[in-house]
């Protein structure tokens, strides 16, 4: 779509435009929908032909945002539902929780290198302490969440007790080497938490 | 199709095509693209493909749908619409109604015709 781009984006923008007066859900949720439409319909190659056909039988922005601001007819019996799960904060606390719990064995790793009096290393300790309670809340969220598909659920869900096994795996290792080893299972969680963790922050917006 | 018919339908639409929505979604979840292509083939029901998300995004608030997102063979994950209890009941009672309104309609129309005769 790299040549052709230019009319899509104009297409959107236009849209874009005249849902203002749409409920801010309302029009983000319609934006979602063609701009998925359009990445589902066109291919990257596509021509200008067949995006000048495609939008047309998406049908003008007009026309759509007239249906937009169509006004809802009477619902008594159907009052929105809250959708508790799907909102922002749910990503956010995912994220915030399961971060929290790998950077404070970053600190204490890096704080406590060299040394070896503790039977545990402290890294160890503080993950047997808190990684099992943080999980359960990351777990529940995730699991009931709509905003994930199945294997950023898995991954969400799967990191902070693999860390944990990984960070007592290493606990026979000499200290640079475990230190070094749980840095980089940290890391890597980190990453894998933060990247299914914006996913869902994407769609929940 | 006459500029004539497309008004008289555009006003049928309303009562009407939300509940078709319903019923596609009603046995298993769509996604966007598909149901609006089903919505779309003879151009009775819809007129335009993007029609289609004002009015999921209406049926989502009203809690009549959801969404989910369903991993896709072909790029990024999709959205899925299906189908909530509040939305089932909503389409069972339409149901109910549609078909001696249809007969009503039926009927109306038929006797004017003979009428005039």
């Amino acid at each position: 779509m790299n040549q052709t781009r230019p009319l899509v984006d104009a297409y959107l923008e236009r849209l874009h435009g005249l849902l203002d007066g749409a409920p801010r859900e309302t029009r983000a949720e319609v934006m979602a929908g063609v701009r998925e439409h359009l990445d589902a319909r066109l291919p990257d190659d596509a021509s200008p032909a067949q995006v000048r056909s495609v939008l047309g039988e998406l049908g003008t922005p007009e026309h759509i945002a007239d249906e937009a601001n169509v006004a809802v007819p009477d619902r008594a019996s159907a009052p929105a539902s809250p959708r508790l799960m799907e909102r922002a904060w749910v990503p956010v606390i995912v994220m915030f929780v399961s971060l929290l719990w790998l950077v404070a064995p970053t600190v204490i790793v890096v704080g406590s290198s060299g040394n070896s009096a503790l039977a545990l290393h402290p890294i160890e300790l503080l993950a047997l302490l808190f990684v099992p309670p943080a999980w359960p809340v990351v777990a529940i969220m995730v699991g009931i969440s709509r905003l994930w598909i199945q294997s950023e659920k898995v991954a969400l869900i799967a990191t902070l007790p693999m860390l944990a096994g990984w960070l007592l795996l290493l606990s026979p290792l000499p200290n640079v080497l475990r230190t070094v080893g749980s840095l980089l299972g940290v890391v890597t969680a980190a990453w894998v938490v933060v990247r299914a963790g914006r996913k869902g922050l994407a769609r929940a917006r | 199709m006459v500029p004539g018919d497309e008004r008289i339908l555009t006003h049928l639409r309303r009562g009407a095509v939300e509940y078709c929505v319903l019923a596609m979604i009603a046995d298993e979840p769509a996604y966007g693209l598909d149901i609006a292509r089903r919505l779309t083939r003879d151009g009775i029901l819809m007129s335009g493909e993007g029609t289609l998300y004002p009015l999921l995004a209406r049926l989502r608030t009203a809690g009549q749908v959801e969404t989910t997102w369903r991993e896709s063979t072909e790029g990024p994950p999709r959205r899925y619409y299906a189908i909530t209890p509040a939305g089932q009941s909503s389409l069972e009672a339409f149901r109910a109604v549609w078909m001696p309104f249809r007969q009503a309609v039926d009927d109306a129309v038929a006797d004017t015709k003979r009428s005039q005769l």
